[in-house]
């Protein structure tokens, strides 16, 4: 018998969905009217969303895997609920700074946290093609917001072309596989035609690897982090990486399970493995040896988004086990709280002068001495990002290598945490720059109310990890380790 | 009608005369055009498995597709337009503003 079509299951399930992206068109509209109400009504938009996601079911199941809701895509979307808050933050005095209050911003930004919702929740090709475009086309005209500005619209023009470019492969990489198999549900596919199919998995994966800005598919990044506003780069760090790594986790995992899923078998384990391998090696070096030449702090960070993306490719590697779902998305949450922070203090001394930021890292000689609190919170996440305890960075990165040595991938581990010695240095050396060197010229500090809000929860959620890495473990509520534990035992 | 395998090749030279447009051309038009066609190679792809398979979901996807491509063409020809404002060019190398 097939499943209903529609039930007040199916549209209780429905209901994140259709809050952020109903929220998205009232708040353009609200905020075309008043332009005040923009981030009023962004903010209502994101707190009606947190209900939903409480009140929603946790397994639904609906049309062809278009609609797949069950605790592993609750987690994501509450990351990325969280993700957009942080954007939320650092948007409003950016956008003031600047003269910048439009209708449009906040409604495209929830925009593409709905196609990001969509991304994590669906098993279907369609669903996946729409959702990566529904991600994306916002984005493209955030990056190029600040359209005066020659660096912001030359990142939109690169992210536009190499991002439809990649949705494009993606595509037809979707093509070939519907011909291998007769099915557009990633979760239903039988064996078929096998080259068809090799041909089609290796165009979609290419998709998703140039999404999540894995070396060799990611020249773009750093000019895209570069050029778009501040917020926006710290929505595409964070929100943009949660959403494509969700994702990953799910194809892949659904992928390698082939042996229980025989249904599953359309990705050839020999072949995948030892490429998913080359990929994480090279991005996490090619990431952090192009960081430690950057003296411009936002391509630095842009290039240790790359990195960390390296050692989350660690946790996608089957080995002698299965995918490390818990450990990806443990290391997802210590990334969000550790980068978001990281960009909000970025965000902070990033006024414009004479139209153009800049970020170049003498400016920010002596910063902790000025701003006591804002420098003592960018050494804690500088150090996060590093990955020394007691903070967030070190347990994410703990469970993950712990995860991947119990699967036998002892070589890959060593090279990660060569690198994370490595990445010490260009972290570090902004703190040297805060606290020991001197400038006539110093950086203007912004000193608003959001960048501090951003850079407070920041903090707790690194500081709270890492001291409790077992965190929430208090009575009454669920560890967050224990909370990931469950959210992936939904995935195959 | 031609059996599956002709249409596969037609999409498939469509989809690389579409990728090349994008990595070798410089006027970013061309490049917006070559964009189109891998979409739409990929379209005849899904279209002509629909066919042969007597299944309709490749049908379905085509139409999503072409919706989100005009999206898409309706932001890119915005960037395009904001890009020849700032520098009477759309030559993609005369945009090299980011960089180390």
């Amino acid at each position: 018998m097939s499943p209903p079509l529609f039930g007040p299951d199916i549209l209780r399930a429905l209901l994140p969905f259709i809050v952020v992206a109903v929220g998205a068109t009232l708040t353009t509209l609200l905020g075309a009217w008043r332009t005040r109400l923009g981030l009023a009504a962004a903010v209502a938009v994101l707190a009606v969303a947190v209900l939903a996601l409480r009140g929603a079911p946790e397994s639904v199941r609906a049309w062809e895997g278009a609609l797949v809701l069950d605790r592993f895509s609750l987690v994501f979307m509450a990351l990325l609920l969280g993700a957009a808050f942080f954007t939320l933050f650092l948007s409003e005095p950016v956008l003031r700074r600047e003269g910048r209050v439009r209708a449009e911003y906040y409604g495209l930004l929830l925009f593409s946290l709905s196609g990001m919702f969509l991304l994590v929740s669906t098993t279907n090709l369609l669903m996946i093609f729409l959702a990566l475009e529904l991600l994306s086309i916002p984005l493209y005209v955030l990056c190029g917001y600040a359209r005066e500005d020659d660096r912001s619209i030359e990142a939109a023009m690169k992210y536009f072309v190499l991002g439809s470019f990649s949705s494009a492969i993606f595509l037809f990489g979707a093509a070939l596989l519907f011909g291998a198999t007769g099915t557009i549900d990633l979760a239903a596919m039988h064996g078929g035609d096998r080259l068809l199919g090799a041909a089609g998995v290796l165009l979609l994966l290419v998709g998703f690897f140039f999404k999540a800005a894995a070396v060799p598919f990611h020249m773009w990044a750093p000019d895209v982090y570069d050029g778009a506003p501040t917020p926006i780069a710290s929505f595409m760090a964070t929100a943009v990486k949660i959403a494509t790594f969700g994702l990953l986790l799910r194809v892949l995992s659904f992928a390698f399970a082939a042996e229980a899923h025989p249904a599953a078998a359309f990705l050839d384990r020999e072949a995948a493995e030892p490429a998913l391998r080359w990929i994480a090696i090279l991005t996490m070096s090619v990431g952090n040896l192009s960081a430690l030449t950057q003296n411009n702090v936002k391509r630095m960070l842009a290039y240790s988004s790359i990195a960390h993306a390296g050692y989350l490719f660690l946790g996608l590697i089957p080995g002698s086990g299965a995918v490390d779902g818990a450990g990806v998305t443990y290391y997802l949450v210590a990334y969000l709280f550790m980068t978001s922070g990281a960009f909000a203090v970025i965000a902070a001394l990033s006024a414009r002068e004479g139209g153009r930021e800049v970020l170049t890292v003498d400016r920010f000689a002596g910063v902790g001495y000025r701003r006591p609190f804002l420098g003592l919170a960018m050494t804690i996440f500088l150090v996060s990002l590093a990955g020394i305890p007691p903070t967030a960075g070190f347990f994410g990165k703990y469970l993950l290598f712990r995860g991947a040595i119990d699967r036998g991938l002892t070589g890959l581990v060593v090279i990660a945490v060569l690198n994370s010695a490595l990445s010490l240095y260009y972290y570090l050396r902004v703190v040297v720059f805060f606290y020991m060197k001197e400038t006539d010229r110093p950086a203007a500090i912004d000193d608003a109310l959001g960048f501090r809000l951003a850079m407070i929860a920041a903090l707790a959620g690194v500081l709270w990890i890492g001291f409790m890495p077992d965190l929430f473990g208090l009575p009454g509520i669920p560890s967050l380790l224990g909370w990931v534990q469950a959210s992936v035992s939904s995935l195959p | 009608m031609p059996p599956e395998s002709h249409y596969l090749m037609v999409s498939l030279v469509l989809f690389l005369v579409g990728c090349v447009g994008v990595l070798a051309r410089r006027n970013l038009l061309v490049v917006l055009m070559g964009i189109e066609l891998m979409l739409n190679a990929a379209n005849l792809a899904f279209a002509a498995f629909s066919r042969s398979r007597l299944l309709v979901d490749g049908e379905i996807v085509v139409f999503f597709v072409i919706a989100v491509a005009a999206a898409e063409a309706a932001v890119g020809l915005a960037i395009v337009v904001a890009l020849y404002r700032r520098k009477e060019t759309v030559n993609l190398d005369r945009f090299n503003v980011l960089h180390q």
